[in-house]
């Protein structure tokens, strides 16, 4: 403010200078108008207290001519300057205003603009919202499509499981409250019991594969598997069972391998069910497990010639439950649930499955799986009896599984071709082991525990030790055969306990049980008794080897136990010399399936996927040697 | 036309046999069918007092022949209990609906199963 006043001072007393010098010099009253443009032009930027300044102080000048004597001039200037006063104070509030317009005019430019860009910004926000919408209210109706065919699904198991429920219930409380009934019929009556709760059971396994696959929790171990061996595998499971109905089971093995991209245990999986269906829909005849390899697929089909199936029916007995009525003069036991499997696993590894069919000629269900595209191992790599390393030459092999029994086969199919072994249920615990431990290499189980992996992995990474992760399936009487003769498995069943028995034949019935677990030992001890065998429960302590020497058992069963626990078991009872030659069984928690096959891919994905033992003990020394 | 208590009509086996020994062992007359169609054929043949009906059966399921065997015989046809493994009440309504005395799921006991029957052929006489 200061400022401004000081910026206009000089030309404010310039004026009644100027006017002075005019007046003085004797211009006379024709100059007096010459001095108003200049006034005029020095005052026009002036605010309106400077101009009033200029004016009144004009207009005191000529006053003063005036008093001193001259009115003459006084007279006439006096009006003007007001008049000028005026009209600049004038001109200087619509210079004001009109800026204040221009300044006014150009915010609301600046709004107009920025309303246009809010409003294209909420037009923008209302298409997505809109497509947000549309997309949640598809999901809506999907999650509701979903959660009906949920329910629906529900009522069906509910529906299924009350089945063989009736006849377990209904047979049970017959046998209970009719005391009369002769012994031909009450075996009748349990023979229902029998087999409706293992109608049951096999149910409640079907669901439990199902919601597996469905949930994606176990998702399948695909690696490369020689087609002929999934169809070997199938075969041998079910030739018994169509030679039982005296039909003629024939395969096509491809004479080539044929690399796969497939989950061994699944695979092998769906073909048994399609063969199982095949026997069992056909009465006579022949049924042929096929093979076609085209560019990409290898299709594998499985042909019968039973009853057919109706036009009509060739998408429907995919669903879950469906079965094929009204063909069947004996509806066969099922759960309903054996080829929506197979369709799920099959879709699951990309692949498709469909039905052709003819009523009274049979029926062809093929599917397809792609082809792996790479190269496969020799099929009869020979396993070497023991490795060229001598003792002590190298450190030991650390084994990650959370599964007991597989990692014993594990171990002991390494310790088996001399290598040292350590075994770790988590990749936590092999954290720990490493620390005090030194391992060579480590081979861990593909799990969900992705971070234990990745710490594990860099934990070993400064050393270098080889970290392979594996998939592998498990059929343990070939490979911890060491310990253990045979193996049976849980929910215990009498044919199944029965033919583990098979060697005790000859009369010798004693059996001793170690086990902590009074539900399995008690289920062992009764259906054995019931056979007649004499059966004995020894606890795991240090009385075990006086125990089993003064029982003097045919057979030890040894329950489930912690791995540690086994290995103390087992050497405790080696130690007993009355023991030696008699057949220990171990007792698994699920029935093994599949070969001991490690199907395993190496840590780094530009390695070949390894498959079977011998490659896998062929890679560990080929990264030991490294 | 030869007179019979209890008409036993299901497609599985066992719930067959096992309604068999019960209603037999109480000294009743049976017959039994493996589907709807049969099941209406011997109806037309036997007559029954109790018709136990299944509904998911292949050929004609037990709505429809409830229906059926309700409207062809008016005052005097049988009564017909409803065995089902289909628990839900809208199950219930319908088979109510078409025409069903009685509404039992599976699994069922034995015994309530006669006592039902005491009852409805007790009420028959009285």
């Amino acid at each position: 403010m200061k400022e401004g006043i000081l910026k206009f001072l000089p030309s404010v007393w310039l004026i009644p200078l100027l006017s002075i010098c005019l007046y003085s010099g004797g211009a006379g009253s024709q100059f007096r108008f010459a001095f108003f443009p200049l006034m005029a032009l020095t005052s026009l930027r002036l605010p309106p207290p400077a101009i009033l300044l200029v004016g009144a102080s004009f207009s005191a000048f000529y006053a003063l001519m005036a008093l001193m004597g001259d009115a003459s001039g006084a007279g006439d200037l006096l009006p003007v300057t007001a008049e000028l006063t005026a009209y600049l104070l004038t001109s200087w509030c619509a210079a004001k205003v009109a800026s204040f317009i221009a300044g006014e005019e150009s915010r609301f430019r600046l709004a107009e603009t920025n309303f246009q860009g809010l409003s294209n910004e909420l037009s923008r926000r209302s298409m997505n919202l809109q497509a947000t919408l549309d997309a949640l209210s598809q999901a809506h109706a999907r999650l509701q499509r979903l959660d009906s065919e949920k329910t629906a699904f529900l009522a069906k198991i509910a529906h299924e499981i009350r089945t063989p429920l009736t006849g377990i219930r209904s047979y049970s409380e017959i046998l209970l409250s009719y005391g009369d009934l002769d012994r031909e019929t009450e075996r009748e009556f349990m023979e229902v019991i029998q087999s409706e709760s293992l109608r049951l059971t096999n149910l409640v396994n079907d669901l439990l594969d199902l919601i597996k696959i469905e949930t994606g929790k176990h998702e399948p171990a695909i690696g490369m598997v020689d087609a002929a061996e999934l169809i070997t595998a199938g075969m041998k499971v079910m030739q018994p069972a169509a030679e039982k109905r005296g039909l003629e089971l024939t395969s096509d093995i491809p004479p080539e391998p044929v690399a796969v991209r497939a989950d061994r245990g699944q695979i092998t999986q769906v073909i048994i069910n399609l063969l199982s269906n095949a026997v069992k829909f056909t009465s006579r005849g022949s049924i042929t497990l096929g093979f076609r390899k085209g560019t990409e697929f290898a299709e594998f089909f499985v042909g019968d010639t039973g009853e057919g199936i109706f036009p009509g029916e060739e998408e429907k007995i995919f669903d879950e439950f469906y079965r094929v009525l009204d063909n069947v003069p004996e509806r066969p036991a099922g759960s309903g649930l054996g080829l929506s499997i197979c369709k799920k696993i099959v879709e699951i590894h990309g692949g498709t499955i469909r039905v052709e069919s003819r009523i009274g000629e049979g029926s062809t269900f093929s599917f397809t799986i792609p082809l792996f595209n790479g190269v496969l191992h020799d099929r009869g790599i020979p396993l070497r009896e023991k490795s060229r390393h001598s003792p002590g030459e190298v450190r030991p092999i650390l084994v990650v599984v959370r599964n007991t029994v597989k990692r014993m086969c594990l171990r002991k199919s390494l310790e088996n071709v001399g290598y040292s072994t350590y075994g770790a249920v988590s990749y936590d615990k092999a954290c720990d082991l490493i620390k005090y431990s030194p391992i060579d290499l480590i081979i861990g189980e593909t799990a969900d525990d992705r971070a234990g992996v990745e710490t594990l992995a860099s934990a070993v990474q400064d050393e270098g030790t080889p970290f392979f992760l594996a998939h592998f399936h498990v059929e343990p009487q070939e490979d911890i055969s060491i310990a253990f003769n045979g193996y049976i498995w849980k929910p215990f069943e009498r044919n199944q306990l029965l033919q583990a028995m098979e060697p005790l034949k000859m009369g010798r019935k004693r059996i001793a049980i170690i086990s902590k677990n009074s539900e399995e030992s008690r289920i062992l001890q009764m259906l054995l008794g019931i056979e007649g065998y004499q059966v004995t429960l020894i606890g795991n302590n240090t009385r075990l080897p006086i125990s089993c020497t003064e029982f003097g058992p045919n057979a030890v069963i040894i329950g489930t136990y912690a791995e540690e626990e086994l290995d103390t078991i087992i050497s405790a009872l080696k130690k007993v010399p009355q023991l030696a030659g008699t057949p220990l069984l171990l007792v698994l928690d699920e029935k093994p399936h599949g070969n001991l096959r490690l199907v395993s891919a190496p840590h780094q994905d530009d390695k070949p996927l390894i498959f079977g033992l011998s490659p896998l003990i062929h890679e560990i020394e080929r990264a030991i040697l490294k | 036309m030869r007179e019979t208590d209890i008409l036993v009509v299901d497609d599985e086996p066992h719930i067959v046999r096992a309604l068999s020994f019960i209603f037999s062992k109480a000294g009743y007359d049976i017959e039994t069918a493996r589907n709807g169609e049969e099941a209406e054929a011997k109806c037309r043949e036997i007559a029954p007092k109790v018709v136990f009906l299944d509904l998911i059966m292949p050929k004609m399921d037990g709505f429809h022949l409830c229906r059926q065997l309700k409207s062809a015989n008016g005052s005097r046809s049988p009564h017909i209990i409803i065995l089902t493994c289909m628990g839900q009440e809208i199950d219930r309504e319908n088979c109510m609906k078409a025409g069903a005395d009685e509404f039992m799921t599976k699994p069922f006991s034995p015994r309530e199963v006669l006592e039902r029957v005491h009852q409805l052929l007790a009420s028959d006489r009285g």
